[in-house]
């Protein structure tokens, strides 16, 4: 680790004020399990570090017209809280999955969505249920798409001088269903090696009215699959339509990462995956 | 068994369990003492090559760096190595793989350390290095070593192996691959050198203190008695502490800069530098009647033990003693051979090569189940071991000998606990494996002796020292118990000092599972000493003859009148009247013989342990996961020591076993490591865990001390090939390499079932 002053801003102006004047010479901490790393292996050696752990106007959540989730919870906050498991039970799937106890206890995610990693676990469930972000800096606000935001490996539309303060999820009704399924080599502390993320809205006469399938862990950052939501579009909301659609994902795998070793694995097990997602919307739509 | 003993057999509190769970424990890395220095060591970056220039006068120009050392400041021998003194201590003529040591710093603090060490310029001439066995075996390849890289060469010669083949009427023939593997022993490396009138003392996290003293000494001229070697309480060593790691470049920077000097390893340090296990590809031909009988076994092994020895000539021998696994063969050939290429350096790992020849010889027992359409366990229990059985080294096994009650005791567990075998959904496909193993206990054909001093005090406390060092199995506690049992006192009577060369006589290595039979017969031989002291006191006290006396209980009892008795506070006086001291000493070697060079014929162990293991499992299609569920482990140790000690010794096995065939993989790219971490070297977890039924089978036999062998390396083997075993039952797919992660799983069973 090479030497740097340290900061703690106590509030989201105060940070701000920080980033204005430090920007690419600063490196944000929240959780610090992604970036503390960076750090000691000098794969970033900033002059400033800004710690926003103790803002905690910022782990919030809230109910409006969204799901407003301020982006210093914890996935252990996020994990334990009853609302998050009752009205976005995929993202408390999510949640769940995140490395171990320790790390869920540190680990933010606001941290986990502009860390942008190929193999982030909150992002591609994000995408799905068709999430925004809030990004704030002394010049004002800006909301953006996952979809806009992600550029990555390692890369988002995040400024310099900007801070994520709030990622929303538009409110569902009874009649949309989100599931997540991840594909990790042991069953804790492990990282995603696949992961599929569906969104489904259904029709007063039990058709797909909407749809968005995400992958994670095949692109550079989770994509969007239009090949397999055009396909699902208009049909009926049964466990036969999806199971028709899982040749589809392997053609997309196998297509978007043909010339990598882990193809002859990934475009496998997304049927496996993409199914675990179907199966927990048909239980959200009680047609299990 | 039917014993009537006091202490042995029973779950004591273990010595080390409470400083443990309380977090006061001292490990070598929380050493601190006035005036100490901080080692490190500047590494080679590259693989092969030697050192053209060395400048170390950015470093030397830091204030706060004390000194920088290289090879021509050692005084003495600048050769270590446990077998085969190959391995430098620092680079003097050439380089042979990633990190190897080049020089040694010492500086005030830990940053300034680092900055030292980033500081020192170095020109390298980089050399074609060799990184596979095929080039290693090429006539005009590079030596890493003296003239040839084929460095070990074994021939195991019993019967008459091609005639034997043309009588069999089935015949299966398969390879089998198995990884490199970290130990990732919890805790780093460590240690602590200070030289001081004369003596150089080093605290280390070592799993043999004795050996690390004699190396020291002979880096630095000194005597044996001159140098002190302690071991600190130490997180897990599985093999991947045996060699020296910080001891002598700690004590040479000691010795230079008449100050105490750390050296803590980080993790990345430790898993680049330890040593592996050895990768090997074993080829296997086994010959059976149609009724079962298995009458030829055929063996080829090649291993890439790396830059150094470190133990492969250990790994060698045992993994060809061992080949044709716990089964009676009338004719066997095993042909092994091992390379020095520019790898990271293989060494001793939990079970010296018998994990791997275990994973091909069950491999090869249920193809041959398979074919001939007989029970697994039937199978094996046709074939195996039992007391009169000759083995491949021409050994006529003693009495000594538990597997089929082993065999026996997992199909009947199997009977009660397992569901029946229904998978859990559409996607799931439900497997049951077998493993067995047998495992010589102690170094294989070569004297391994280790020695104990005890004295029994006035107030009938006791002090035991022994050289064992307890690096998390629970020697200490087994020595007290054997100890106590003895004298016929309680388990809390007996303090241990161990492994710590000022006080306790030799102990050889914590390794090869040789510590309970080995150090625990020499306790027990030094407590029997002081017991005839003590007894021929209490005889003439109770008038009677020291032979009519029983010890236990803290009392001394006449056997036919138990009436007739004195406490131990009554015969302490006694000793005092007298002026007699309660002192003994007891060392024991193995009875075994050498093994003759031509086919490796002789009695290389005097005792085996034994077992068996069922492996329950699913494997979904689907993703490729495989989810262990129950696992059946069942253990000939001869006599238990300590009942929980033992599960708790398979139950670790059997999860690491599980890793083993499923998750763990060391990955190299050219000669260097790429997954030193946690984060990348996947273990087996605590949510990894399945249902263990751990079960101790009690075989005759008094060779041990009370009968007692050995556990810690059979506890992690039978489970390796079981769970192999499960995977390609459930699939009805052969893998035979090593691990079958969930990539594996969905490209062969896609190319099955397209």
């Amino acid at each position: 680790m090479k030497k740097f002053t340290y900061h703690t801003p106590a509030g989201i102006g105060e940070a701000l004020e920080l980033l204005a004047v430090y920007k690419e010479d600063s490196a944000l901490v929240a959780g610090g399990t992604d970036v503390v790393i960076e750090l000691n292996e000098r794969k970033k050696t900033p002059a400033h570090v800004i710690d926003i752990s103790r803002i905690d106007e910022l782990r919030y959540i809230r109910q409006d017209t969204h799901i407003r989730i301020g982006a210093l919870n914890t996935f252990a906050a996020l994990e334990k809280d009853q609302w998050i498991r009752a009205m976005l039970p995929a993202l408390h799937e999510t949640v769940v999955h995140v490395g171990s106890p320790q790390i869920r206890n540190l680990g933010t995610i606001g941290g986990n969505v502009v860390n942008a990693s190929v193999a982030g676990d909150s992002p591609t469930t994000l995408l799905a249920y068709g999430g925004e972000l809030v990004l704030r800096s002394t010049k004002g606000e800006r909301v953006m798409t996952i979809d806009e935001f992600n550029e990555g490996p390692g890369r988002c539309q995040i400024r310099p001088d900007e801070l994520l303060t709030e990622v929303r999820i538009p409110m569902l009704n009874r009649n949309e269903g989100v599931g997540y399924f991840k594909i990790g080599k042991r069953k804790s502390l492990a990282i995603v090696v696949l992961a599929v993320s569906i969104y489904i809205k259904r029709s007063l006469d039990n058709r797909i009215e909407d749809c968005r399938v995400v992958l994670g862990a095949v692109g550079k950052h989770p994509m969007r699959v239009p090949e397999v939501e055009a396909a699902l579009r208009d049909k009926p909301v049964a466990r036969n339509v999806f199971r028709e659609s899982l040749p589809l994902f392997t053609a997309v795998v196998q297509k978007t990462i043909a010339t990598r070793p882990s193809v002859v694995y990934k475009r496998e097990g997304v049927r496996g995956a993409a199914m675990g997602c179907f199966e927990q919307i048909l239980s959200d739509f009680e047609l299990a | 068994m039917n014993h009537n003993y006091s202490v042995m057999g029973k779950s004591v509190t273990r010595k080390d369990a409470l400083d443990k769970v309380m977090g006061t424990a001292r490990f070598a890395a929380d050493m601190k003492v006035p005036g100490m220095l901080w080692g490190g060591v500047f590494r080679s970056s590259i693989v092969a090559g030697v050192v053209k220039s060395f400048d170390p006068s950015g470093a030397l120009a830091i204030p706060g760096v004390e000194c920088v050392l290289t090879h021509q400041d050692i005084p003495g021998k600048n050769r270590i190595g446990i077998i085969l003194k190959d391995e430098p201590i620092l680079v003097e003529d050439k380089i042979r793989r990633y990190g190897d040591a080049i020089a040694l710093v010492a500086a005030e603090s830990r940053e300034l350390l680092q900055e030292a060490l980033e500081a020192i310029r170095v020109e390298y001439e980089e050399h074609e290095p060799v990184l596979t066995i095929e080039q290693a075996a090429k006539k005009d390849a590079p030596k890493i070593h003296g003239d040839r890289n084929q460095y070990q060469i074994k021939h195991l010669e019993h019967g008459n192996v091609d005639e034997a083949f043309k009588n069999c009427d089935v015949i299966v023939e398969n390879d089998y691959e198995t990884p490199m593997l970290s130990h990732m022993f919890i805790e780093p490396e460590a240690g602590l050198a200070h030289y001081e009138n004369g003596i150089m003392t080093v605290h280390s996290s070592t799993q043999n203190p004795h050996y690390d003293r004699g190396e020291i000494a002979a880096m630095l001229n000194l005597p044996n008695n001159r140098v002190v070697s302690v071991q600190m309480t130490t997180g897990g060593g599985f093999g991947g502490k045996l060699d020296i790691s910080v001891q002598c470049h700690g004590a040479l920077l000691a010795y230079y800069t008449g100050r105490p000097v750390k050296i803590v390893r980080s993790r990345e340090e430790s898993t680049l530098l330890s040593s592996k296990r050895h990768p090997m590809k074993l080829h296997y031909k086994t010959g059976a009647t149609k009724d079962g009988k298995i009458k030829a076994v055929q063996v080829n092994i090649t291993s890439d033990s790396g830059a150094y020895a470190s133990y492969g000539p250990a790994v060698i021998t045992r993994a060809a003693v061992h080949a044709a696994g716990p089964y009676e063969v009338p004719n066997v050939r095993v042909d092994a051979s091992f390379y020095y290429t520019n790898n990271p350096m293989a060494g001793a790992f939990r079970g010296f090569g018998v994990p791997q020849v275990a994973v091909a010889h069950e491999g090869q027992m249920n193809a041959i189940a398979k074919k001939l359409g007989m029970d697994a366990i039937e199978l094996r229990l046709l074939n195996a071991h039992r007391p009169g059985t000759t083995t491949p080294t021409g050994q006529k096994l003693d009495n000594n000998v538990g597997f089929i009650p082993c065999l026996e005791a997992v199909r009947e567990k199997a009977k009660e606990v397992l569901p029946s075998c229904i998978p859990s959904g559409p996607s799931k496909r439900r497997g049951r494996g077998y493993g067995c193993m047998y495992y010589g206990i102690g170094n294989t054909g070569l004297p391994n002796p280790a020695g104990a001093f005890l004295e029994v005090l006035p107030d009938a406390s006791v002090n035991l020292m022994v050289g064992c060092a307890d690096i998390g199995q629970g020697s200490t506690s087994v020595m007290a118990q054997i100890a106590a049992e003895e004298l016929g006192l309680t388990y809390e009577d007996v303090h241990v000092t161990f492994a710590n060369t000022q006080v306790t006589p030799e102990g050889g290595a914590s390794s090869a599972s040789r510590q309970t039979f080995i150090s625990g017969n020499a306790t027990l031989l030094a407590a029997r000493m002081a017991k005839e002291t003590l007894a021929s006191v209490a005889a003439d006290y109770l008038k009677t003859s020291a032979d009519q006396l029983v010890f236990q209980d803290r009392e001394i009892r006449v056997k036919a009148h138990s009436e007739v008795r004195m406490d131990y506070g009554e015969l302490m006086g006694e000793m005092k009247r007298l002026g007699k001291l309660a002192l003994g000493c007891g060392s024991y070697n193995p009875v075994t013989t050498g093994l003759d060079p031509k086919d490796m014929t002789g009695s290389p162990f005097e005792v085996y342990s034994y077992a068996a293991a069922l492996v329950d499992l699913e494997v979904d299609i689907e993703t490729g996961l495989v989810d262990v569920l129950n696992v059946i482990s069942a253990h000939d140790v001869g006599t238990a020591v300590n009942v929980h000690a033992v599960e708790g010794q398979i139950e670790g096995g059997v999860v690491m076993g599980t890793g083993f065939a499923l998750l763990e993989k060391t990955e190299v790219k050219d000669g260097k490591i790429t997954n030193p971490l946690f984060s990348k070297y996947l273990l087996a977890t605590m949510m990894d865990v399945p249902n263990i039924y751990p079960i101790v089978v009690e075989s005759a036999g008094e060779a041990g001390p009370f009968g007692a062998k050995g556990v810690g390396e059979p506890a992690l083997i039978p489970a390796i090939p079981a769970t192999a075993d499960g995977v390609e039952n459930a699939l009805d797919i052969h893998f035979g390499k090593l691990p079958i992660q969930p990539i594996d799983i969905m490209r062969e069973y896609y190319k099955k079932c397209p």
